[in-house]
């Protein structure tokens, strides 16, 4: 019993000098609040305390600053995003750190209000000091995307966030979608039909047709994402949410275009047909994702993540990304005046919010800032060489076939919320591997698109304009949404779109257009 | 006079304290429960007249009187919300109230007892699931590929299945259909217990008198319950206007909002979801001021009829 006391006791002294790790000068403990969606939606249910990359870049920063750092996860599960996180909030149990973008649904008035009644710390003025990686990254990037990051008081608010379409290589911003439409490999041979051979709505009527007749089944994912389709209204020149028509800055809401009944009618006729999965509007991540896993994945707006599952889990079975559609008058025109995916915004949901109480508060602004270290971000999207990923001939990292094969890994040697730069790298090099195609990949990513794109939560509103947006804008949406699925069942008529429209107008169509338009000129600067 | 008064008051509490205070200290945890959890957050109501900012004291938020009970009554979901709630709570005191009753009376009529504890066991069950896990079973059931539809394509022709949750007119069926089936075996206890008080010798005497089993159903066993049936109908009218937002909230989906949308979810997707606090909780004080209005006269009707009441 002694001998294994003092061997345990050597043990406890030796390891730290064996690891390698230079001593620590302090010890800091942080409470992080986190809720998961994202990231959970993408990964099953990784468990972050298994996760190796947050372990090395504790590592690492230790190594480079000298402090060791304890981190205390509270992680909220994804249905927890909507409920549980902003009643935390509220009740001020937000531990040190929040790890994820706190807006007007997290709590009134965010972020400005946070601050102003006593929940979090403006750090604005301590960035140049404390976070000078952040801060360089901020300034190289043009104004419209620098105006992103603040409130209408002027306060930085988005620090932790970053950009989801910057090209490490340019700096330019691209346009990257990672939604469209996408079929398992065999499932199109089995059609008879080719990825080239589907350019139109015409066309892939076709291919669903084919589809039923061999049996299967094809769910329709996100009707009620403006996200997720936005690939198939944009293949009418429609929008699902809010837009600039033509690339111009007059701010319009796409649900009411012609253009937009158009598509929708396209649906209809579809799900008359039985052409998609009847249960559509049971959809949830959570359902995509596990569904991925049991062959349920199709052509109506499959997020890539979830083909990356399904094609993992599916040994030798592979998923072809297809041409994204137009409607047969429109197949020629080079414009499409609607949106075909995230580009041009900052991604919000990984910002920093440091509560009043936070332990040491500018050793966690740089703890944070380490994200926009180079090594770290290429350490966050690919994580171990070797392990998880290697450098091609070009020297590029890209994913190992071990890593591609099992998505476990990706739990554990991921950690995208942790990468200050390069987001989207990883799917763009995932796509290039073996599951993707990578040309018509190329075709879902296009350049100079974003500033069509209008997402619901870009903007900073002044505490009156979001008065309004509160009073209409949720009874507005899910107005919308009702029609939607109803036009979808039943069809549409004169009648009931005009009763669609009018409904609209009477939930306060005016008035928030009115407040999008302020909050967009206050954005390029126009006011 | 006054304060001898008082003192023969406290003298007799303290007695009676004395004498039963094992009772009292029984009461205890229900009285510190209901003073904690209902009694205390009374006050809260007041955010229903503010702009209310949780990280602020109460009252330090901005003052601005009905208006969310303005916004909240001129909108257009007001009155689709209060006519889906009154439905869904009509048809539930409809079909759902009286199953448990008719099913104890059933059980009641049945002699052998080895069936009888097999069929009771067998219906409580239900009660002990989740109601997500219900809602989940339901979900799988009525699917487009669920069993529902395939029994139904078995007996009409040409029919096309469907997602039966997605189809207005089928959401009330199976809201309540499923809460029978879940909650009637539980809910016959009560009125078990309620039969096994009624005296035997009464049965004895309608039996001598020629009276048949429906006959001493009617003028024994159902008088018998009475006062329970009235008791448990007066508590559910309190609760009119709360119709178990978790289960619809499991179910639903902007297909079927025409039919499903109430009051209690509407007050989840604003205030919970959207962090609206004043608004939500202007409605539910709206609500709740109503289901009180409904209990009381429930009371009052009720103990004109049969003479019982809760007060």
């Amino acid at each position: 019993m002694k001998k294994l006391f003092v061997l345990l006791l050597v043990a406890a002294l030796l390891l730290p000098c064996m690891s390698g790790l230079a001593e620590a000068d302090k010890v800091v403990e942080w409470d992080v609040l986190m809720p998961w969606s994202e990231t959970n939606y993408a990964l099953l249910d990784g468990d972050i305390t298994q996760n190796e990359v947050i372990k090395e870049y504790v590592r690492r920063y230790q190594e480079t600053y000298g402090v060791e750092v304890k981190l205390n996860f509270n992680v909220l599960s994804t249905t927890e995003v909507y409920d549980k996180f902003p009643l935390l909030v509220a009740g001020g149990e937000i531990g040190d750190m929040i790890w994820w973008n706190c807006n007007n649904s997290t709590y009134p008035g965010a972020p400005d209000t946070l601050y102003d009644d006593g929940l979090c710390v403006d750090v604005t003025d301590m960035l140049p000091e404390y976070a000078p990686k952040f801060m360089a990254m901020l300034e190289s990037t043009p104004d419209y995307y620098q105006a992103q990051y603040y409130t209408p008081k002027g306060r930085l608010a988005l620090f932790g966030s970053e950009f989801d379409e910057m090209n490490p290589e340019t700096g330019e911003v691209e346009l990257l979608t990672m939604v469209g439409p996408v079929l398992p490999t065999y499932m199109l041979e089995e059609s008879g039909m080719t990825k080239d051979d589907i350019n139109t709505f015409d066309d892939l009527t076709e291919l669903l047709r084919r589809l039923k007749d061999n049996g299967v089944e094809i769910p329709l994912h996100g009707i009620f994402d403006s996200w997720m389709m936005n690939w198939y209204y944009s293949g009418f020149g429609a929008a699902q949410s809010w837009y600039l028509p033509n690339g111009g800055d007059k701010v319009e809401w796409g649900p009411l275009t012609p253009e937009w009944r158009e598509a929708v009618e396209q649906l209809h006729a579809w799900y008359e047909e039985g052409l998609f999965n009847r249960d559509f509007t049971n959809f949830t991540y959570a359902l995509a994702a596990s569904g991925a896993l049991t062959n349920q994945i199709g052509v109506l707006g499959s997020d890539i993540r979830i083909a990356d599952i399904y094609a993992a889990q599916n040994e030798g079975k592979t998923v072809t990304a297809l041409h994204m559609p137009r409607t047969t008058e429109r197949y020629n025109d080079d414009i499409v005046t609607g949106c075909m995916g995230g580009a041009g915004y900052v991604i919000k949901y990984y910002a920093t919010f440091f509560s009043v109480n936070c332990n040491d508060l500018e050793e966690a602004i740089r703890f944070v800032d380490f994200r926009y270290d180079d090594e770290i971000s290429l350490l966050a999207l690919f994580g171990f060489e070797g392990v998880s990923f290697e450098y091609d001939e070009q020297g590029k990292p890209v994913y190992t076939a071990a890593f591609k094969a099992d998505p476990s890994m990706d739990a554990k040697y991921t950690a995208e919320f942790l990468s200050g730069k390069y987001m989207t790298d990883k799917y763009r090099n995932a796509m290039k591997g073996e599951i993707y195609d990578e040309t018509v990949f190329g075709e879902w990513s296009a350049p100079g698109m974003q500033d069509c794109f209008l997402p619901e939560n870009l903007f900073s509103r002044t505490v009156e304009e979001q008065d309004i947006y509160n009073k209409y804008y949720l009874n507005f949406m899910y107005s919308m949404f009702e029609y939607l699925y109803k036009f979808i069942q039943e069809g549409i008529t004169d009648d009931s779109w005009n009763e669609y429209v009018q409904t609209a107008k009477s939930l306060g169509y005016e008035e928030l257009v009115e407040v999008q338009q302020a909050a967009y000129d206050r954005l390029i600067g126009k006011n | 006079m006054v304060v001898n008064s008082k003192n023969t008051l406290k003298k007799r509490l303290a007695r009676d304290f004395k004498r039963n205070w094992q009772s009292y200290l029984m009461f205890l945890p229900t009285a510190v429960y209901y003073i904690i959890f209902c009694y205390l957050p009374i006050y809260g109501i007041a955010i229903a007249f503010l702009d209310y900012r949780p990280a602020l004291k109460v009252f330090s938020s901005t003052y601005v009187g009905l208006k969310h009970f303005a916004d909240y009554f001129s909108g257009m979901y007001f009155l689709r919300n209060l006519k889906n709630t009154l439905v869904l709570t009509l048809l539930s005191l409809l079909f759902e109230f009286p199953a448990p009753i008719i099913f104890a009376l059933m059980l009641n009529e049945l002699r052998n007892m080895r069936f009888k504890k097999i069929v009771q066991n067998i219906t409580y069950l239900p009660h002990f699931v989740s109601t997500v896990v219900i809602c989940g079973i339901l979900t799988m059931f009525v699917s487009s590929n669920g069993a529902l539809n395939a029994l139904i394509s078995l007996l009409v022709p040409n029919w096309e299945p469907t997602n039966l949750l997605a189809i207005s007119a089928w959401f009330r069926p199976l809201f309540i259909g499923s809460n029978i089936w879940q909650g009637f075996g539980w809910g016959s206890i009560l009125y078990l217990s309620a039969l096994s008080s009624i005296d035997a010798e009464l049965y004895e005497a309608a039996l001598m008198d020629g009276a048949s089993r429906w006959k001493q159903t009617l003028h024994i066993t159902l008088p018998g319950i009475l006062p329970t049936i009235s008791l448990m109908l007066i508590l559910r009218c309190g609760s009119i206007l709360s119709t178990g937002a978790e289960k619809i909230i499991l179910l639903y989906s902007p297909a079927i909002y025409d039919v499903s949308d109430v009051l209690d979810t509407y007050i989840f997707r604003e205030g919970i979801s959207r962090s609206q606090y004043s608004h939500t909780a202007a409605v539910g004080m709206a609500v709740h001021t109503v289901g009180l209005a409904i209990m009381l006269l429930t009371n009052t009707i009720s103990k004109r009829l049969s003479g019982n009441g809760l007060f």
